[in-house]
């Protein structure tokens, strides 16, 4: 029996070609994404996972209310603390993330990226691999230094690493003294350099890591099994107090994130590298499930239409015994060995286009056969599949009633309405996943092109040495570039834009106490005084600074009040009650320590407009721009005249390495950077288009076989109109008059839909391209659909109105 | 063999109700060859398709080898159909993606019967009615007449009781409607009984007794006597 359903269902697959490749096609595209799209989030949810007690290590976090700070980093003396106080904390451990550093070897200087300085813990902590060197005391000497395998390729090639020296800044000399294994990429974290912690005190001064003000520290905690870590959270509070006075709590708090999560749900500021999203992960998974849905919607739709092919069929078997059963898993098992040809078609699409995913993800994702659970899931999935697509036009056929499909009764060629409600709801989705294509890309644009507040285009930025006292090093480099033809003008900043700004602190208005209340937290930028110029903002009120505003005394014992100037932004000015013109001449008082004895009083020399300092994923800051301050790291940028950069880049180069030579070269031009805020979203939109004309395509196949059904269907009643004179264009028109209907139909669910999604997503952006920006798209989408729907049932109705009637007649 | 008392069947449309079986009453003994007989709508093929338990009466008794047809479920009815009936219609409904013997088989891999069995049953009845050399063609691919040859191989591979034949020379030419009127004799001689409807009279002499229909009603019932060609009839 068995073999006979077999037959049958491979004679029907082979005789009935348009319509297996229809379905085949289509099934396959819907399996692959979906095989693409699990084997991504399945290396998404894979993050974290395979640390030493993962499930019970979580990361504090700090947030800060004034200035709206919410931090992945904390000050270091609180990690400590934390496991002092709580007998509970098992372990702990933190890493600074050492940016700026370069390390060189001889002749060889690089800039290093991913360098830290930990707690020795930290390899026993995630229980880091060694592959030389003792993991347990490898940082047990401050200037000891551990390397990863690619790290210590990168310096000592193939030579053994262990012993030898690394000058770090040119300043220390780090001893190696371990090797360890890359860290895979599925983790949030990146570092691949590891010095001693106790590294800062040498550099940055005696009680560096005393300091609350510095919150750049990492801080992991292993919590006891079981333990609920909102136990810990609670306590947080007292700790605070405990440790910073009662008012801490009303500027501060601390938090806890379990490790495995930080992936897909962390999005907080100063995070190691961009994460993931959850968002995301949940909107490719139902789109690939999308795309797979329409094409079991082709495989039902167009198995109900033919139906009355299978009708006699079913008939006799019936008469000769088959039971309704037998029938219904007949054409099951005739579904599922479609889906499993699909499913063959789809692994091998997976297998040509993974490697391209990969690269465009930039994630290491594999998909292999050779692995069981892989072969199990894939199996499980045809199944599934099968059954599900098959599982409408099984019970459809079955139910045929052999008296009436023998007598050659129309069968009926299934349920019309059903039928239209499945076309409505392939093109709804797809109509919604074009116009979701739409607003992605219309953001990107209008993200792009919006008026930023100033002028990112021809700038070249490199971060200035982090030893070296910043006038030594910046007003010569300043007069050597100037003097080239081709570079406009270089200033000097604490950041620049395309960066997050985190930097900031409370500042009050001239005259008032300090509290709480009258504390007002703005991000501060430092900059030069022609920073404004160099990148033409332009001023709502008063001036830029001037020359001589650029060095101010630090306040004193016997000075504790100085004068200083400040230029703040539009925000700034409104968060102290000022409108622009209010603003200039008052004065903001910035206090200088803890104990609030020693101030710089600055009067707002201009007010400029809030420009977008990072991405459109941050709101403009309210910030307040005063003199450059050697603590921080700087950045110099250099305007290059319109035309070719590539002689002023050369001068640069040149320049840099002659009066900067133990730093390595390190620059990008800004827009390029501008544009690396938006990545992420650049690749979704990419991809959303990619999974959308698929659903687009699959949709149509099905509407291509469904229209030559219909059409073969009707050759007769064709036939018949010709007859009595209906013309080409009349014929057309009757067999496609019906789908126009279903497709514009579609459009008014699809429009809402979209509409509902794709304003929740913009919420993301704090700046938004308006409605009007994208509103033509849901036109543009219906008309596509409406397109692609008439040119499929066109030339299938066109070649029926065109053929001699007498054929058609012929045709009983 | 067959019993049918009063038996009526109506459609039922929105607005018009069609009376197809009109109190039908007719007894069938094991080994008749019956043939029925009336114009186009008088209720024959329905009369065959509610014999067959293709469709349900909406009235009356009907019994089939001693035990009520009315009130068996679907899945028993097609027990019914598939143990003791074998079917022959005049537009063949051969499966025409399964070859000859793919078609002769079907019954009986519904009725499960083990493979070599199958096989010699199969090869069996396809020498008899002389299709045989045609094994592993289409129906496409063969005659009007082959087909209906087949038609005829499948209804009896599973050596059925009744054989219910609606119209089986209805779209053959002369020559090919006499062969498979005579293989249909053969049958019956053998002990099958057999209900064939018919237009044709000649045909129909075929049969040991002549049912005649007009509009849902048995009008009258001749016997052959087969021994004297003299006919009996009886007015009803």
């Amino acid at each position: 029996m068995f073999r006979n359903y077999l037959t049958i269902a491979l004679r029907n697959i082979v005789g009935n070609p348009l319509f297996s490749a229809i379905n085949i096609v289509g099934l396959a595209i819907g399996l692959a994404c979906c095989v693409v799209i699990s084997v991504f989030v399945n290396y998404e949810l894979s993050y974290d996972k395979h640390w030493k007690d993962a499930d019970r290590v979580y990361r504090v976090t700090r947030d800060f209310f004034s200035n709206d700070l919410r931090l992945v980093r904390i000050a270091p003396p609180i990690g400590p603390l934390l496991a002092e106080d709580f007998d509970e904390i098992e372990d702990m451990t933190r890493a600074l993330q050492a940016i700026g550093m370069s390390l060189s070897r001889g002749d060889v200087s690089l800039f290093e990226e991913n360098m830290v300085v930990a707690d020795e813990n930290l390899f026993e902590f995630f229980d880091l691999e060694f592959v030389a060197g003792d993991r347990e005391t490898a940082l047990a000497v401050p200037t000891n230094i551990v390397l990863s395998e690619r790290a210590a390729h990168r310096y000592f090639g193939s030579e053994d690493p262990l012993g030898q020296t690394l000058s770090i800044m040119g300043q220390i000399d780090a001893t190696v003294t371990g090797i360890f294994r890359d860290l895979p990429d599925n983790t949030h974290m990146a570092f691949e350099v590891v010095g001693s912690i106790q590294m800062v005190p040498v550099m940055m001064g005696p009680d560096a890591l005393q300091s609350w003000g510095s919150n750049n520290y990492f801080t992991y905690l292993r919590l006891p099994p079981g333990y609920d870590p909102a136990d810990l959270e609670s306590r947080f509070e007292s700790f605070l107090i405990k440790h910073r006075g009662e008012n801490a709590p009303g500027g501060t708090a601390l938090g806890l994130q379990a490790l495995t999560d930080i992936h897909l749900t962390s999005n907080r500021d100063a995070e190691w590298r961009p994460n993931g999203s959850l968002a995301v992960v949940y909107t490719f998974s139902a789109v690939a499930f999308v795309v797979l849905l329409i094409a079991c919607v082709n495989f039902m739709n167009l198995t109900t239409a033919r139906s009355t092919q299978r009708a006699r069929e079913v008939g006799i078997r019936k008469v000769v015994g088959a039971t309704r059963g037998q029938v219904t898993a007949q054409f099951l098992g005739e579904s599922i060995l479609l889906t499993a040809i699909a499913m063959l078609l789809a692994v091998a699409i997976v297998e040509l286009s993974l490697p391209a995913f990969a690269a465009f993800l930039e994630k290491p994702l594999t998909f292999s056969l050779a692995d069981p659970t892989t072969l199990l899931i894939l199996l499980a999935g045809t199944l599934v599949v099968g059954l599900f697509a098959g599982s409408y036009p099984a019970f459809f056929l079955s139910q045929f009633r052999p008296v009436e499909v023998l007598k050659g009764v129309a069968a009926g060629s299934g349920s019309g309405l059903l039928r239209r409600g499945l076309v409505v709801f392939q093109f709804a989705t797809s109509i919604a996943l074009l116009i979701a294509t739409g607003v992605v890309m219309a953001q990107m644009h209008y993200a792009k092109t919006m008026d930023l507040g100033f002028s990112k285009e021809r700038n070249l930025i490199h971060a200035l040495p982090f030893f070296a006292d910043l006038w030594e090093t910046y007003e010569p480099l300043r007069v050597e570039l100037e003097q080239h033809p081709d570079i406009q003008s270089v200033v000097y900043s604490s950041r620049v834009p395309s960066m997050q700004n985190l930097d900031g602190s409370g500042y009050i208005a001239e005259g008032q106490q300090l509290t709480g209340e009258t504390s007002i937290g703005l991000s501060d930028i430092k900059v030069d005084a022609h920073w404004f110029e160099h990148y033409e903002v332009e001023f709502l009120a008063g001036r830029p600074f001037r020359a001589n505003e650029m060095r101010i005394a630090a306040p004193t014992e016997e000075n504790p009040v100085v004068k200083g100037w400040t230029v703040l932004n539009e925000s700034a000015a409104r968060r102290f009650g000022w409108s622009a013109e209010e603003a200039v001449g008052k004065v903001v008082r910035e206090p200088m320590n803890r104990a609030l004895t020693l101030f710089i009083d600055r009067e707002v020399v201009g007010v400029i407009p809030d420009i977008h300092f990072s991405s459109l994923h941050d709101e403009k800051k309210a910030t307040l721009y005063a003199e450059p301050n050697p603590r921080y790291a700087r950045y110099v940028s250099v305007r290059i005249a319109p035309g070719d950069p590539a002689a002023a880049v050369e001068h640069f180069e040149t320049v840099w390495q002659r009066l900067v030579p133990n730093e390595p070269l390190n620059w990008f031009f800004l827009d390029d950077s501008f544009d690396g805020r938006y990545r992420a979203e650049a690749r979704q939109a990419k991809m959303f288009a990619m999974f959308s004309a698929f659903a687009v395509f699959v949709a149509t196949l099905g509407l291509f076989g469904l229209a030559s059904f219909t059409t073969e269907r009707r050759t007769k009643e064709i036939g018949i109109r010709k007859v009595m004179g209906a013309s080409v264009r009349d014929i057309v028109w009757l067999l496609t008059s019906d789908f126009t209907k279903l497709v514009l139909f579609a459009n008014l669910i699809a429009w809402p839909v979209a509409w509902y999604f794709m304003s929740r997503w913009l919420t993301r952006f704090a700046y938004q391209a308006p409605f009007a920006e994208w509103a033509w798209l849901f036109v543009a989408a219906g008309f596509a659909a409406l397109a692609a729907a008439w040119l499929t049932i066109a030339t299938q109705a066109g070649r029926a109105a065109t053929s001699r009637p007498v054929l058609a007649l012929r045709y009983e | 063999m067959i019993e049918m008392h009063d038996l009526t069947k109506t459609y039922r449309t929105s607005n018009v109700e069609t009376t197809a079986l009109d109190g039908i009453n007719l007894e069938i003994a094991a080994g008749e060859f019956i043939a029925v007989m009336g114009p186009s709508g008088c209720g024959k093929s329905t009369l065959l398709n509610v014999m067959g338990m293709l469709d349900t009466p909406t009235d009356g008794r009907y019994r089939f080898l001693d035990s009520v047809v009315s009130g068996k479920s679907e899945r028993e009815l097609a027990d019914v159909r598939k143990a003791h009936i074998g079917f022959i219609f005049q537009s063949f409904n051969l499966i025409d993606e399964l070859s000859v013997r793919e078609n002769v088989e079907l019954p009986l891999l519904y009725q499960k019967s083990a493979g070599s069995e199958r096989r010699r049953r199969v090869d069996e009845v396809m020498e008899r009615v002389g299709i045989a050399h045609r094994a592993d063609h289409r129906p496409p691919q063969l005659s009007g007449g082959q087909q209906q040859r087949v038609a005829v191989a499948r209804a009896v591979v599973s050596r059925p009781e009744l054989i219910l034949a609606d119209e089986p020379t209805g779209n053959l030419d002369s020559a090919n409607g006499e062969e498979v009127l005579n293989l249909m004799s053969a049958l019956n001689e053998e002990g099958t009984t057999i209900v064939m409807v018919t237009h044709d009279q000649s045909h129909a002499d075929h049969a040991s007794r002549t049912v005649n229909m007009l509009d849902g009603r048995i009008l009258s019932e001749n016997v052959v006597s087969m021994a004297t060609g003299s006919e009996a009839r009886h007015v009803s």
